[in-house]
């Protein structure tokens, strides 16, 4: 956590989100764990193998981060780090590659394919097997796009349905004619089916028509996001320093006018009413219907979405504040000689970033 | 120093002292405990934002739902026919009649607008409001007692007076934030301990 705050580089974290239907799954370090309700509570699936090497190291380490991707294909969470390329199928761990891995993909039909070391290998039996082949000078990311294997010299690469095959680059996301999809710096992008997430360091964007129009998850500004899945309708998941959060787009708070079919919809009166004498019975059905010609309270209206607005924008503004602060206080800590100053420094820090998520997660 | 305020103190110190990339302790590892903590809180407290949305939801599903009125009458007596010229009486009759009304009403006008809304999004901004004050409440407490904490240990040669009040505070704090936060502090802070 406190490494997070300090590192230049986000990739360095050593987790990874993924998500199979309702299942969220994310690794760590140490180990392997699923949510059901959303990330609000974890139960582990399994612990990962401990490594040699001293902890603070090899989590500072981007290319020896102990994982680095998750990824699920059918009954199987497959990850690859440091340890190598790792499948855990019915609560069973076991290796499926010895040598330390940066970059992983899977498709359908059991396609997995992972980058390690100088090679990459490719299986098209779930793991099973692997085919080895020298990898392409200067790869760090995978995709299956169909039965090929695509590969790219950033983190940022994924197969949309939409706009095809997207890569961040400093211009932005581009896709294989070039054109910039996503004129915003981005630092990784994921798509599943047609939601595609990307993110940078200190926002994120969604798109749920296959990666040709993204909106903002304003949320992301007061987080240090280290993964994103999207959640299969309209948001995403993100793994940050501070835990799993859920991360929505704004919400149209400019709501159109209502039509004036729609400012004229009636209030409707069915009435049944049923008499029995001794000697006759009857029944009468009345129906009414009322139209009301006053338009309805608009400027009312208007000004409650004026103040919820505004105190989100207002909340929003803070935490996003809190988090710079954050990372300035975590910045500066790192100046101080004395251990213990440090380590008071590196708390503030802390609290800075937690109150940065306690203000955004109360917006309304 | 009591037990508890050790335990912290070394949780703190594995946390964040050391070296510039000091080794973060294992609960830390997954996010930030007092975040964690804030948000359970938050639902303890009923004060989520999925509450807010759901009265929204329910106010704009209310429109499609009649107002249902039941009304049931029963007469029960004598009827008698009588001349007024003559008063002279013709007939009785017996009376036995009921009558069942059922009045459905649907507003649909509601569906372009309902008052309620207001009422719903300035709760909204009140909840919000109180989720906010109650998160940072958490982080606040949390991490007063953390870096009472470290002050232990960063002045081992304290008075005695000093140690004990700062012991008896990281107390007063663990006890508040388990009053805020139910057993899940508790749960925290002997995670901790462990």
């Amino acid at each position: 956590m406190i490494a997070s705050l300090t590192e230049g580089s986000h990739a360095a974290r050593a987790d990874a989100l993924a998500r199979a239907g309702g299942v969220l799954w994310r690794a760590g370090p140490e180990m392997v764990e699923r949510s059901t309700d959303s990330g609000l509570t974890w139960t582990r699936a399994a612990r990962l193998p401990a490594s040699d090497e001293p902890a603070d190291e090899a989590e500072d380490d981007p290319e020896r981060a102990p994982v680095r991707q998750l990824a699920v294909l059918g009954d199987t969470v497959l990850m690859v780090g440091e340890a190598g390329l790792l499948a855990l199928q019915s609560g069973q761990l076991s290796t499926l590659v010895r040598a330390p891995c940066r970059a992983l993909a899977v498709g359908g039909t059991g396609r997995v394919a992972a980058l390690c070391g100088r090679r990459l290998l490719t299986s098209g039996d779930g793991g099973a097997s692997f085919q080895g082949q020298p990898a392409p000078p200067g790869a760090r990311a995978i995709a299956w796009r169909g039965g090929d294997l695509v590969t790219a010299p950033t983190d940022g690469l994924a197969v949309t349905t939409g706009a095809g095959l997207v890569r961040c680059e400093t211009g932005g996301l581009v896709d294989e004619q070039g054109r910039v999809r996503l004129r915003e710096p981005c630092r990784c992008v994921r798509a599943e089916g047609a939601h595609v997430v990307a993110w940078g360091d200190d926002a994120a964007w969604l798109s749920t028509d296959g990666g040709i129009e993204f909106a903002p998850l304003p949320a992301a500004a007061a987080y240090d996001v280290i993964d994103m899945i999207p959640d299969g309708a309209e948001g995403a998941f993100a793994l940050t320093d501070v835990g799993v959060v859920h991360l929505r787009p704004e919400p149209d708070w400019d709501e159109p006018e209502a039509s004036l079919a729609g400012r004229l919809a009636p209030r409707v009166e069915l009435s049944v009413q049923a008499r029995q004498r001794a000697a006759s019975q009857q029944l009468t059905v009345l129906a009414l219907l009322t139209l009301p010609l006053d338009a309805p309270a608009r400027p009312a209206a208007s000004r409650a979405r004026s103040a919820e607005r505004t105190r989100t924008r207002a909340m929003r503004s803070r935490a996003v504040r809190l988090r710079q602060l954050a990372r300035h206080v975590a910045r500066s800590a790192h100046k101080l000689p004395d251990p213990k100053r440090r380590a008071l420094r590196l708390l503030r820090a802390q609290e800075l970033a937690a109150q940065a998520s306690a203000v955004i997660e109360a917006v309304p | 120093m009591t037990r508890r305020a050790r335990a912290l103190v070394l949780g703190v110190l594995c946390a964040g002292a050391g070296n510039a990339h000091a080794t973060p302790t294992a609960r830390l590892r997954h996010g930030n405990p007092a975040a964690e903590l804030a948000r359970v809180c938050v639902r303890r407290a009923g004060a989520q934002p999925e509450r807010a949305r759901s009265w929204l939801a329910r106010v704009r599903l209310a429109a499609w739902l009649p107002e249902l009125r039941l009304g049931a009458e029963r007469d029960l007596g004598t009827r008698e026919a009588i001349d007024p010229q003559d008063r002279a009486r013709y007939g009785t009759y017996t009376l036995d009649e009921l009558r069942v009304e059922g009045r459905a009403t649907w507003r649909l006008d509601r569906l372009a607008f309902d008052p309620e809304e207001l009422r719903a999004s300035r709760e909204t901004v009140r909840l919000a409001e109180l989720r906010q004050d109650l998160a940072l409440t958490v982080v606040r407490l949390y991490y007063e007692r953390q870096r009472l904490a470290i002050e232990s240990q960063l002045e081992a040669e304290a008075a005695p007076r000093e140690t004990a009040l700062r012991s008896a505070r990281i107390e007063e704090l663990s006890a508040m934030l388990e009053a805020l936060c139910g057993p899940a502090a508790r749960e925290e802070d002997q995670g901790r301990d462990q």
